[in-house]
């Protein structure tokens, strides 16, 4: 059996962890005849909100969510709320000062040893930074689609001039049977070998197109 | 039945080669030469007759009507389900491809330049093969 004093420093050990973390975390707790209502909050997550600990103890969890313009997310959470399930959502919220900021929640119901559930935990992570790197790749894909096309079309348009005129040069040598058809030949296998490496490029973003689309 | 050829390319340069290539391979013997898809459209709406057939070989990029504007505005005409296309274009890409299958009119892609491999392919088409069988 542990002591008590073993026990205590067990829990200082556990709370550290919700006081300390960059995440920020609500606990609401299912008051009889009431609604969910906070009865904790961490520091993280007063800095993330811009709401006083004052302004957050006793209101709903949900005060602090805003909800994406589909609802979808919200709805996720309440649904899961009304079927006591954990659950995860990723929503676009806002600050105090009216900043909006990307988040992921997961909430998750404290099973309370007796049969029901008395508490739910949120634990809330700022996810910007990885938002706005997606946004940056998103558009580098988009740039890199633009460069694919215009190595295809752009480039490629007098590349088939050259390659059409040799073809017709080659025809013609042959006819006339002048000799500088070696010359012409290195044209025609230049031509193509840019040819082979436009082909290549736009395979190349083509394949990363549909990686990072899959 | 006669086979008429429209080549529509914007690109100079292009429609007398591929002039060259379509005679030489004789898949038309006088092909007719745009440089966009509204000079093609005009010429379809003043000269199409229905006793004869219409290969148009069509480039996607073009100014004033390009490509796909030419192939939305036949829709509603007249010689809409005679018509016969092949995409001539730079580069083909898979999107393009997926574009093109909403056009029934569309039968075939090539890229630029037309080489006697390419006329060959035309000449193979099913939709086109009676008027080659020789």
């Amino acid at each position: 059996m542990p002591t008590i004093k073993e026990d205590e420093e067990r829990l200082r050990l556990l709370e550290s962890v919700i006081l300390n973390t960059t995440d920020g975390i609500l606990i609401a707790e299912n008051s009889d005849s009431l609604d969910y209502q906070i009865i904790f909050v961490n520091e993280s997550f007063i800095k993330m909100s811009g709401y006083t600990k004052e302004e957050i103890i006793g209101k709903s969890p949900l005060d602090f969510f805003v909800a994406d313009p589909s609802g979808n997310e919200l709805n996720k959470l309440k649904d899961a709320i009304n079927r006591c399930e954990p659950c995860n959502i990723v929503l676009k919220n806002r600050r105090k000062n009216g900043e909006s900021y990307w988040i992921n929640i997961s909430a998750a119901p404290v099973f309370d040893g007796v049969g029901g559930y008395k508490h739910w935990v949120y634990i809330q992570r700022d996810v910007n930074d990885r938002r706005r790197h997606l946004q940056a790749m998103e558009e580098q894909n988009k740039r890199l689609k633009e460069i694919a096309w215009i190595q295809s079309h752009v480039v490629r348009a007098p590349l088939a001039r050259i390659m059409g005129l040799v073809d017709l040069l080659v025809e013609q040598n042959n006819n006339e049977e002048i000799n500088n058809t070696e010359i012409i030949e290195a044209i025609a296998s230049s031509a193509n070998e840019l040819d082979e490496i436009i082909r290549k490029i736009v395979q190349h973003t083509e394949n990363v197109q549909n990686q990072s689309s899959q | 039945m006669n086979l008429n050829v429209l080549i529509v390319d914007d690109d100079k340069m292009i429609t007398l080669l591929h002039k060259v290539m379509v005679t030489k391979n004789k898949i038309c013997s006088d092909p007719f030469l745009f440089r966009d898809g509204k000079q093609a459209l005009d010429f379809l709406l003043a000269e199409y007759k229905s006793d004869e057939r219409y290969l148009v070989l069509l480039d996607i990029n073009m100014p004033i009507l390009n490509g796909w504007e030419f192939l939305d505005a036949i829709q509603s005409e007249r010689f809409a389900k005679e018509l016969l296309v092949v995409l001539v274009t730079s580069s083909v890409d898979s999107s393009d491809k997926v574009k093109a299958k909403t056009y029934p009119q569309v039968i075939g892609f090539l890229e630029k330049p037309l080489r006697t491999d390419s006329c060959n392919y035309i000449k193979s088409l099913p939709e086109l093969l009676p008027f080659f069988h020789n």
